[in-house]
């Protein structure tokens, strides 16, 4: 990913964001008279200031000659990991089987992350590390702090 | 003094000396392990202080924030690899004098100078806490406005080398602070029709996201790494000599942390560096720095524990945390219903110096634990990433989710690390968005409430004694920071500070 593109993206996103925030300001309604700001004031004197500041940022990045790479080492597991997290909350969130949607969910990145011996090997050490942390969680979250999952 | 006459026995109880034993060991190892550092170990352990006693709670966290500290340099000294990011200055001279073949010098002068720094650093919280106090306690809403105000312009002055990006980090972080009902009007702000968005974004779901969840994706980068550790003579003893030769160091680099600790934005990153080139610059010989000199180890270790110290008295003395870290710290005061600030000598008078004292109780314990433990750290960190990442993980989300049995939150997580993520990558400034989401509505609350009492004029903010001292100091950062920026030939290269 090049520097540049990367931080001209970003600044359009937080742009984008602070637009939505300032046309919803507009939105609220100061109803109180005994205020001499109400809670739109604060909101739109930020979100107009970020709008400036990002497009400060945009020419300075402009202006910069050089351009660098920005490493995005293993980029694919970033994915895979950021996907697994979601199944696993989706799982969790409409499903229910807490404990063994985290069983899977552990399991799979373990597996997936280890490239060391056989595959044998790797499912083995994968289910054995994905059940002592699963049973801690169990008797640390479920039983001593009284979590409902 | 209240400071002498609390009642000692609310502090030894088998729970608090548990959570500081606890605390100091947990700390220890995840300062260890390449990459974790105090906020990630703080952050990850949060959930457990919920069923705890408040004085417990507080003690566990500072004695990992103590423990972790000293722990980052354990990995750099015998990875070559920092253990936290406070710890990379120690990387310079530690890892040379392992290589020399003493690591166990190496640490030992680490291990005298965290805990130096530590004495310094509890002395100067107890010291500096009450005075500043007694003065917070006079402060009205338009000194708040103006401090928090001053707490902004230090992150965003201090915290990235990009000044626009840094300010973009703050602005940022004060708008995400306006979501949910607004105290004033209750009127919904940018809730977008969510109910589990009326309380506001979560600080811990934001906290864990951005701090633990993004790490995690860091690490993905180099997963099957295996370090190779040098696990001999690691014997962390010192003779008296040796610990005289780098005393002038440490004692200076314990005072500089502790001072750059109470400065936000700053803490124990830049406070290690700050110490390394002024030990670097006071030396007869600066020559030996970078060929494993004793100094070059001392003095930011020293600094990095002088630091916790210091990042405490702005979180008891006004509520404003300094740092990530103590930002969390602050969320487990939050959890159990005490308001860290000024009123809080007065309502929980046995909490606030059963925190000074048990600081003390944790330096001491960090001592000798690690005097005894280092060489097990040192063993573990031939933990492969590839196994403790998804643990972390799924650790993290858990914790996330118990703060608050809302899962929602753990979405928040989530996002939120894969944003800080890029944002990291981009050199955008993740304490100066975390700090103005928590100084935000401080900031707005106070401003309102002024203006309320001055009918909407906006002098009451310069016609009042305090504010008048905050406001020169305000213009003083920014003059110094304009300035800097328009000389940077006095900058030479090993001052700069990398980016945290």
């Amino acid at each position: 990913m090049s520097y540049k593109k990367g931080t001209n993206v970003m600044l359009l996103l937080i742009t984008l964001v602070s637009a939505i925030f300032l046309y919803q300001s507009f939105s609220l309604k100061t109803l109180t008279t005994n205020q001499p700001i109400g809670p739109d004031f604060f909101p739109k004197v930020i979100s107009i200031l970020l709008i400036i500041t990002c497009i400060i940022s945009f020419i300075t990045t402009l202006k910069k000659t050089e351009d660098r790479k920005v490493e995005l080492e293993k980029f694919k597991f970033v994915i895979y990991t950021v996907v697994a997290a979601i199944v696993f909350v989706m799982c969790w969130q409409f499903l229910g089987l807490f404990y063994v949607c985290s069983f899977i969910f552990l399991f799979a990145l373990l597996y997936l992350y280890n490239n060391n011996g056989s595959k044998f090997k790797k499912i083995l050490t994968s289910l054995g590390i994905s059940l002592v942390v699963i049973l801690f969680v169990y008797a640390v979250f479920g039983k001593l702090l009284n979590v409902l999952f | 003094m209240e400071l002498f006459s609390m009642d000692f026995s609310t502090l030894f109880t088998i729970e608090n000396l548990i959570a500081i034993v606890i605390g100091t060991l947990y700390g220890l190892l995840i300062g260890a392990l390449p990459g974790l550092g105090a906020t990630i170990g703080i952050a990850l352990i949060l959930p457990f202080t919920y069923a705890m006693s408040p004085l417990g709670a507080i003690l566990l966290l500072v004695a990992v924030y103590q423990g972790a500290e000293y722990g980052g340099s354990i990995s750099s000294i015998v990875l070559g690899v920092p253990g936290t990011p406070a710890a990379t200055a120690t990387v310079i001279d530690g890892s040379v004098m392992a290589k020399k073949g003493y690591p166990g010098k190496a640490l030992g002068y680490s291990l005298t100078g965290s805990y130096i720094g530590g004495l310094v650093g509890a002395l100067v919280l107890m010291t500096l806490t009450i005075p500043l106090s007694t003065v917070a306690i006079k402060f009205g809403d338009p000194e708040f406005f103006l401090l928090g105000i001053l707490g902004l312009v230090c992150v965003a002055g201090l915290s990235s080398s990009d000044i626009p990006k840094s300010i973009i980090s703050v602005l940022l972080g004060l708008l995400l602070g306006m979501v949910g009902l607004d105290g004033f009007t209750g009127s919904q702000r940018f809730t977008f029709g969510s109910l589990s968005l009326l309380d506001g974004v979560s600080m811990i779901a934001l906290l864990v996201g951005m701090f633990a969840v993004s790490e995690v994706l860091f690490t993905l980068g180099d997963l099957n790494k295996r370090y190779v550790t040098e696990s001999k003579n690691l014997k962390t003893k010192l003779t008296w000599k040796e610990i005289k030769m780098v005393a002038k160091e440490m004692i200076r680099g314990s005072i500089i942390g502790s001072f750059v600790g109470v400065l936000p934005g700053l803490g124990a990153g830049p406070a290690s560096w700050f110490a390394y080139t002024e030990a670097k610059r006071a030396s007869k010989n600066p020559e030996t720095f970078g060929k494993g000199e004793p100094n070059g180890i001392a003095a930011p270790e020293a600094a990095n524990n002088g630091a916790v110290g210091g990042a405490l008295v702005p979180l008891l003395t006004l509520g404003i945390p300094g740092s990530p870290a103590t930002a969390v710290i602050l969320g487990a005061f939050l959890i159990q219903g005490i308001q860290p600030g000024p009123k809080v000598f007065e309502t929980h008078p046995d909490l606030v110096y059963g925190i000074f004292w048990g600081f003390l109780v944790a330096t001491i314990a960090m001592y000798y634990l690690g005097k005894y433990t280092t060489s097990l750290w040192a063993r573990m960190l031939t933990m492969p990433n590839y196994a403790l990442t998804p643990i972390i993980l799924i650790i993290a989300l858990i914790g996330v989710y118990a703060s608050n049995m809302n899962i929602f939150d753990v979405w928040v997580a989530i996002v939120a690390g894969v944003v800080a993520y890029f944002m990291k990558k981009l050199d955008f400034s993740l304490p100066a968005f975390i700090l103005a989401f928590i100084l935000g509505p401080i900031i707005e609350t106070s401003l309102r409430r002024s203006l309320s009492l001055s009918d909407g004029s906006f002098s009451i903010f310069f016609t009042r004694g305090y504010s008048i001292v905050i406001l020169i100091l305000i213009l003083f950062l920014l003059g110094a920071m304009i300035f800097q920026k328009r000389n940077p030939k006095g900058k030479s290269k090993d001052t700069e500070i990398p980016n945290l």
